[in-house]
């Protein structure tokens, strides 16, 4: 470990993921340079807001808040915010091009590191095109929508109103499990992110009515099978996605679904609907993995070791879905095949 | 023999023990001895698998272990014989047991009934004729199933329907394809002619003879009822901790799930971490099946290891100290700490500085007061604030204690996003809210505060896995003194957060100003 | 079916039976969208999950059997919800042409065989269908606006050939009235032919494929016939 003094390396992208390959490296003695092209650290999960009811029911959102406190307080660590990698050189290093934005335009500066850590998250579908009135309606939203808002507000609010809603229903896989989209994958973390919401909105407001339109209800946490009863007591749990939404009295929201046990047309009018939207590759996926050598997978999304071979990784969401444990469990590994690669070098 | 690692000042022992022998415990060790650093595997079975001239203690176990980071000494049993092991850090990644779930089907195991792993191996009955037989997987339908288990389900139903051309039918609940390609592999096994049964308000009827099981159902989807004899059954096997867990547990003193898993399930443990620094838990050892999460625990053990064995562990500033003087040895700090940096030492316990996570919960809860924990003593808090009340006009002067872990970041952001805080309000950022004893309380009365407010983290989410509950009960004691006083017994607030609550931070302050407001000022 | 209550041996049925056909009904992963939106859902117990799910099963006998395939309105509304791609429509047809022809509901299967060998339908001879046409001509004529009107029939070259519903000669007469007026108003330059003038094609409604191509072959020839580019199939 004493050849690692002195090494450089490049984390692109500062969300969960990014800051965990950070914190580590920079932990083992390693400089670590955070590019990060927004103008804050913590990435989407610092959107995400803390879902405990009468206790912590193991989101990890807290998490980011702790990663962004141990980074910004590293020595080893220097920060760019609003920067972005506009070139990349192979010459017995990698020569980054980091492109800052400032107050007068933007400044680049070219840099060498001994590797590359991509960590640059993915993209949200945009649920514009499914039959749910997305963005016309102005009670239907996010999965991420509803995390920012009890993120910010510590209370959900319809967007028409900022009243709390009384009837709410979440529809699952909204872009996930989906062929026609090429969206051959499950999106692994909605179900527990709308689920842990809608029993968050149920503590705080317990009169609050929740449907939930499911596939299959994937599995998440340690106490999955005692969280899965509870759910089932306090939730209406319908196997079934509904078709369309129409407009309702008062910028409600009807849906229209098959119920599955009665065998019939069913109608239910919601106040609020959630969309849990699918968690696809990250729009930058194909420009960094044509410019950093780095494979991506027929879904799109990065290789998870990188190219292996001469120094650049991925981390975290940029290389499928995972949910925050995961990511920081992925940086971990990752990190640890960074020190092996400089090891050797 | 000398590592590639730059030891921290002082660390006495510079190897790794690695407790289990399987294929996630190799990974570690591999990775280890891959960076010079020695590693010595303490295995209950014998060595198989394992690299040769790899360091191996066989059918050996742990019975003790004491020390901190660099310096562990672990009391080994084998054949017999006893005798100590050195470990700078450990980590365990013992088996679990895969217990096949067949009584929860009525069912008894037999040449026709299997365990899932069995079926996965093409372990099959003799009687299953390509073509004819029929194979019915009973999966998740008695407790909800997990990503990894569905996984070997698919690919063994995917094998049995393509290359032994057997009916296959998978019986499920909810079916878990949150894992990386297994929404493709649950396409490609139905492309195979896998027949996928969900139940969701119903669940099949199995019936067992001596010649036949008999499995009838209806079909949700279409209300048709349907039956399936099988030629061989496959159910899941549970991974649950083994017997050999609660050996372990005792002898390294860890926090464990509800399972009996050897990590609480705390997001501050995530992944490898354990209650004690510088012990890990991996693999099976916390609960994870499936080589994907094996190998990504190993990458995570090792990442960490090496952290904590060049002394790159954040680490506390502040330490607590007993003075031994005062301490009559009731062993409550013992008891209290999570961290298990109480050693009893000569009949008298001392706190191990490498193992103390400086959280405070031992101070504030010994009775003899024999615990320094500069500088959150009692009488210095208090002075500052008689300080803070000096220095506030205001008639209603209000005493926050706040979590460092939960309240404080919370805070900080609620100040960047622009909030005030209340001017009589005095805010004592403190390492954990378990830290606060009632003289803290008490004091922050006694310099006229008309209200108190102790914000920990949220239960399951302290670093220090109780102090928001020892913090309650610190206030639950002192409420009931001043119901015999005929105080308003809700002048002292306990409240939790999560650090990323700063709305929810300005919400509690919030509240709880309002409630002191109504009280009004306290007597003089 | 008849009777659900009777109970199948599910290794029975041959699940492989209708892998060849080109449907994709191995994807489903019996989401519930298509049921959700389907305009049909719920009449006589039809879903078209359901159908799905027993096409995929292997269910032959109940497949045919039932009225379900038959309930569909073939609106696609399912297909462009599915999200993975099953081609519900095109899997109803091949239900249906499963069915004996005979069996075929309703006179579906007489229309066929009478519009096969007369052109429509109705067996309509051309001198009846060209009299129903040039009287509602005249009755147009009559209107304020319409002074003059002409049924262009069998127009050489015309720019456009419309179809004629079957319906539309015989007990909707009203309705012709209607397309009509608007290509007057709009300038067109239109025609109907006089001959296999039939609009309906219930070959394709019964998944009788050879059937439906000797329909829309006609309709074709007509278009040859009178040197039209643009068709108006209103269905």
């Amino acid at each position: 470990m004493k050849n690692l003094a002195g090494k450089r390396i490049a984390v692109i992208g500062a969300g969960v993921a990014g800051l965990s390959a950070a914190k580590d490296l920079a932990r083992l003695g390693v400089d670590v340079t955070l590019v990060e092209k927004s103008d804050t650290l913590g990435g989407r999960a610092a959107g995400y807001g803390c879902k405990a009811t009468e206790r912590c029911v193991k989101c990890g959102a807290c998490m980011v808040v702790e990663a962004v406190r141990e980074v910004e307080a590293s020595p080893a660590v220097e920060i760019r915010l609003s920067s972005a990698v506009r070139a990349v050189k192979r010459n017995g290093g990698h020569l980054l091009t980091i492109e800052t934005k400032n107050d007068s335009g933007a400044e680049s500066a070219e840099e060498r590191f001994d590797a590359v850590v991509l960590a640059t998250g993915f993209s949200p579908y945009d649920p514009s095109e499914k039959p749910y009135g997305y963005k016309i309606f102005p009670n239907v939203v996010t999965n991420l929508e509803l995390e920012a808002m009890i993120r910010r507000l510590d209370r959900v609010a319809r967007p028409s109103d900022g009243e709390a809603p009384k009837q709410m229903a979440f529809i699952q896989c909204v872009g996930s499990r989906d062929g026609k989209l090429g969206h051959l994958w499950c999106s692994q973390v909605c179900c527990g992110s709308a689920l842990r919401m809608a029993r968050w909105v149920i503590s705080r407001r317990p009169d609050t009515e929740i449907t939930f339109f499911y596939i299959d209800v994937q599995t998440f946490g340690k106490d999955f099978e005692l969280f899965y009863q509870t759910v089932r007591d306090e939730i209406k749990m319908i196997r079934m996605l509904p078709g369309d939404l129409y407009p309702a009295p008062a910028d409600g929201i009807k849906a229209v679904f098959f119920d599955p046990e009665s065998r019939k047309e069913a109608e239910m009018v919601f106040d609020m609907v959630v969309l849990s939207i699918g968690i696809t590759p990250g729009r930058e996926n194909g420009g960094l993995a044509s410019m950093f050598g780095v494979p991506a997978n027929g879904d799109g999304f990065l290789a998870e070791n990188g190219n292996g071979t001469d120094g650049v990784f991925a981390a975290g969401a940029a290389c499928g879905p995972m949910s925050i444990p995961d990511a920081i469990q992925n940086a971990n590994n990752i990190v640890q095949n960074v020190v092996q690669y400089l090891e050797k070098g | 023999m000398a590592t590639d690692l730059e030891l921290k000042d002082g660390g006495v022992a510079d190897n790794v023990v690695i407790i289990g022998g399987n294929a996630c415990a190799r990974q570690i060790g591999e990775k280890m001895e891959a960076r010079n650093v020695p590693v010595v595997y303490i295995i209950r079975e014998t060595a198989a698998g394992i690299q040769p001239g790899a360091n191996v203690l066989e059918k050996a176990g742990v019975t003790d272990c004491r020390g901190g980071v660099g310096d562990f000494t672990l009391s080994v049993r084998q054949n017999g014989k006893r005798f100590t092991q050195r470990a700078g850090a450990v980590v365990i990644a013992e088996n679990g047991d895969l217990r096949p779930d067949h009584e929860a089907y009525g069912l008894d195991l037999s040449p026709r009934v299997r365990p899932l792993s069995e079926i996965a191996n093409g372990d099959l009955p003799d009687t299953v004729r390509p073509g004819e037989s029929v194979a019915v997987f009973l999966h998740g339908l008695a407790r909800e199933s997990n990503p990894a288990t569905t996984r070997t389900v698919m690919n063994s139903a995917l094998t049995l329907a393509r290359d032994k051309d057997l009916k296959t039918y998978v019986l499920t609940r909810n079916l878990k394809v949150a894992g990386n390609g297994l929404e493709k592999l649950y396409r490609s096994a139905r492309e195979a002619g896998v027949v996928f049964v969900k139940f969701t308000w119903t669940a099949p009827e199995i019936r067992c003879s001596h010649q036949e099981i008999q499995v009838s159902f209806t079909d949700e989807a279409t209300g048709v009822l349907f039956t399936l004899t099988p030629d061989v059954a496959a159910v899941d096997e549970i991974l649950a901790p083994s017997p050999a867990f609660k050996q372990i547990q005792a002898a390294f003193k860890l926090r464990t799930d509800s399972a009996g898993f050897l990590q609480a399930d705390n997001v501050h443990r995530f992944p490898v971490e354990t209650n004690r620094k510088g012990i890990f838990a991996a693999g099976p050892a916390r609960g994870l099946l499936g080589e994907h999460a094996w190998t990504a625990d190993a990458g995570a053990a090792a990442e960490a290891l090496t952290t904590v064995l060049q002394g790159k562990a954040p680490d506390s500033a502040h330490k607590a100290e007993i003075n031994r003087n005062q301490c009559v040895r009731c062993l409550t700090c013992y008891r209290v700490c999570t961290y298990r940096a109480v050693r009893i030492d000569i009949a008298r316990p001392r706190v191990i500085p490498e193992a103390c996570a400086g959280c405070g919960v031992c101070a504030a809860e010994c009775p003899r007061e024999a615990i320094r924990f500069n500088p959150y003593e009692p009488s210095a808090v208090s002075a500052g604030i008689v300080d803070a009340r000096l220095e506030r006009s205001e008639e209603l002067f209000t005493v926050a204690f706040l979590c460092g872990r939960s309240a404080v970041p919370a805070r900080e952001q609620a100040f960047r996003n622009g909030w005030n805080a209340p001017p009589g309000l005095f805010m004592i950022d403190v390492p954990c809210a378990g830290s606060i004893s009632v003289n803290h309380l008490l004091g922050a009365f006694q310099a006229g505060a008309g209200g108190v407010l102790v914000i920990g983290c949220h239960p399951d989410n302290c670093h220090s896995e109780n102090g928001t509950l020892h913090a309650k009960s610190r206030i639950k004691e002192l409420q009931n003194i001043f119901d015999k006083i005929d105080h308003p017994r809700d002048r002292v607030v306990s409240a939790s957060l999560a650090a990323n609550m700063d709305a929810g931070f300005v919400r509690i302050v919030e509240e709880f100003e309002n409630r002191i407001a109504g009280f009004g000022a306290p007597d003089k | 079916m008849n009777d659900m209550n009777t109970t199948i041996d599910l290794s029975a049925l041959d699940h492989d039976r209708f892998k060849s056909w080109p449907n994709d009904q191995d994807y489903c992963v019996t989401c519930g969208l298509c049921s959700s939106d389907c305009p049909a859902s719920g009449i006589d117990d039809f879903d078209p999950r359901k159908l799905v799910r027993m096409v995929g099963l292997g269910m032959k006998d109940e497949i045919i059997e039932t009225r379900w395939s038959w309930v569909c309105t073939l609106c696609g509304k399912c297909q462009n919800v599915c999200p993975m791609g099953v081609q519900i429509p095109s899997m109803v047809r091949q239900i249906r042409s499963m069915r004996d022809r005979d069996a075929t509901p309703g006179i579906l299967h007489k229309g066929l065989e009478t519009a096969i060998q007369s052109g429509n339908n109705l067996g309509l001879p051309r001198e009846d269908f060209i009299f129903i046409l040039e009287d509602v001509a005249e009755e147009i004529a009559e209107e304020p606006g319409f002074e003059g009107f002409k049924v262009p029939i069998d127009k050489q070259g015309a720019g456009l050939l419309t179809t004629i519903h079957n319906k539309l000669v015989n007990t909707h007469t009203e309705d012709l009235k209607h397309w009509w007026k608007i290509f007057h108003a709009a300038g067109e330059d239109w025609t109907v032919s006089s001959i296999n003038w039939e609009g309906t094609n219930w070959g394709y409604f019964t998944g009788d494929d050879e059937r439906m191509k000797i329909m829309t072959e006609r309709i074709v020839e007509q278009m040859d016939r009178l040197e039209v580019k643009n068709l108006l199939w209103p269905e």
